[in-house]
């Protein structure tokens, strides 16, 4: 009898069975348990912050490089001085877009009046090839919650927080095959849309829309808005993106458009959280 | 086994901060290697089943802790990762680079087909062709890559560890 218990088989069953009960014990996000999570996030936070700021770096002087190469093949006197002035250059458009993304942080706050605006740097990205989710550097000590909307300087969608830790949060993007936004075709006679993640299209940074209402005319262009509809995660208004294409299947029941999201996801680096004053009552409340 | 013990944390920690942070700009046709698993396999393939397992089991709690959305999801496929590799380990030739690359790939493939499997087992997906050809082959090649690389160090690695085990039996 004793031997069994010492048997490799049965301590791998014994754990197989624990892993299953805690998986079931912490897909209850109100559940205890999810509070495991400081134990590494709290301590790595620094740590990948400081790595994903020097893989930019590393990224950048690389590219630097690659510029001055191409300018070699120039005369030496001009490649001097083009690499001046690009540097010059470099640094003012670093300049003119932070005025723009200050600018229009500034609009933004105008928009959502309910909602307390927080900037966050991305310091970790997903492992794998399968999620879009990513790892903002504040967390519930700063009052993000689950659920709380994720947009772009310029107002772009992003996604939503999935989990919240002490000093982390973990971002799901709205190319994420998991995610699924309600959207409002904003135009004359427009309607409610699913827009939704797609294996395919997120290596692009693009995302699908299906579900479109037959009375509704789809058009290459039309702006995307979130609807506010859904169990209200996002509020109303906020650009989701641009139709660039839609794909019409056997019917015209099946038609989706392919939209192209306000945000860039290969070039984030800062993201603003929108955290709701009111529901800081009434959520509580609530559970 | 206190050595052993900072050793396999220290490597967890470093390519798991690899993984989630640096190694995003050596994506590759829009893939990443998974380099955290390509260490489950070769311990598993160098050490057997049990430190594979074991190993293998932290490396997916790692995960799960800083990124799951389930707590102790990765950490049970990681353990099964580890132990299905340390299983071929006494019968094929142990430090062999082709044998070593043969099953990175081999278990990337499964590793990252079960992953798909049961995400979307629910939602009935009928990707699974291009989930194959565009991410699982690419990561699964990229990932054999990393092994050729990844595998002599570790061996240099477990020499250290069998001179310094076997100094501390002399005395």
């Amino acid at each position: 009898m004793l031997r069994i218990f010492r048997s490799k088989w049965f301590i791998v069953s014994f754990i197989t069975i624990i892993l299953l009960v805690i998986m079931g014990v912490s897909a209850n996000k109100s559940s205890k348990l999810n509070w495991l999570n400081n134990i590494l996030s709290v301590p790595m936070k620094p740590v990948q912050g400081f790595f994903t700021a020097a893989g930019r770096k590393v990224g950048d002087t690389f590219s630097f490089f690659k510029d001055i190469e191409a300018v070699r093949k120039e005369n030496d006197q001009l490649k001097t001085q083009v690499a001046g002035l690009e540097k010059e250059n470099r640094e003012l458009s670093v300049l003119k877009v932070k005025n723009e993304e200050l600018r229009q942080a500034l609009n933004l706050k105008e928009q959502f009046g309910d909602y307390t605006i927080l900037g966050a740097n991305i310091i970790a990205v997903d492992p794998g090839n399968w999620f879009n989710v990513f790892k903002i550097d504040t967390g519930s000590k700063e009052g993000v919650k689950t659920d709380a909307p994720v947009v772009t300087s310029a107002r772009g969608l992003v996604g939503r927080v999935v989990s919240s830790d002490f000093t982390t949060s973990n971002v799901q993007t709205i190319i994420d095959e998991e995610s699924a936004v309600s959207g409002w075709i904003a135009k004359a006679g427009g309607g409610h849309a699913i827009v939704r993640g797609d294996m395919q299209l997120k290596e692009k940074g693009l995302c699908k829309m299906d579900y479109i209402p037959l009375e509704v005319d789809v058009e290459v262009g039309d702006i995307i808005e979130t609807s506010g509809l859904g169990g209200g995660i996002y509020p109303k208004g906020i650009l989701i993106g641009e139709v660039i294409e839609v794909r019409k299947t056997n019917s015209e029941l099946d038609r989706y458009a392919i939209i192209k999201p306000a945000a860039d996801f290969k070039r984030l680096e800062e993201v603003y959280v929108l955290k709701n004053n009111q529901s800081d009552e009434t959520g509580s409340a609530g559970k | 086994m206190k050595r052993k013990f900072i050793f396999y944390s220290f490597f967890i920690l470093v390519f798991f901060l690899l993984q989630t942070t640096l190694l995003h700009y050596a994506a590759i046709l829009g893939v990443i290697p998974n380099i955290l698993i390509v260490f489950v396999i070769i311990t598993g393939l160098l050490r057997g089943n049990t430190e594979g397992g074991t190993v293998g089991f932290f490396a997916g709690l790692v995960v799960d802790l800083v990124f799951g959305s389930v707590l102790g999801f990765y950490a049970l496929l990681g353990l099964y990762l580890g132990i299905a590799a340390g299983s071929v380990s006494r019968r094929l030739f142990r430090e062999n680079l082709l044998v070593a690359v043969f099953f990175t790939f081999v278990y990337s493939v499964l590793y990252e087909s079960m992953i798909y499997i049961i995400n979307n087992i629910m939602s009935g997906s009928m990707q699974f062709w291009f989930a194959m050809t565009d991410i699982i082959l690419p990561e699964s090649i990229y990932n054999s890559i990393i092994a050729i690389l990844m595998f002599p160090l570790l061996i240099r690695a477990e020499r250290w560890f069998e001179g310094k085990e076997s100094n501390a039996r002399k005395y």
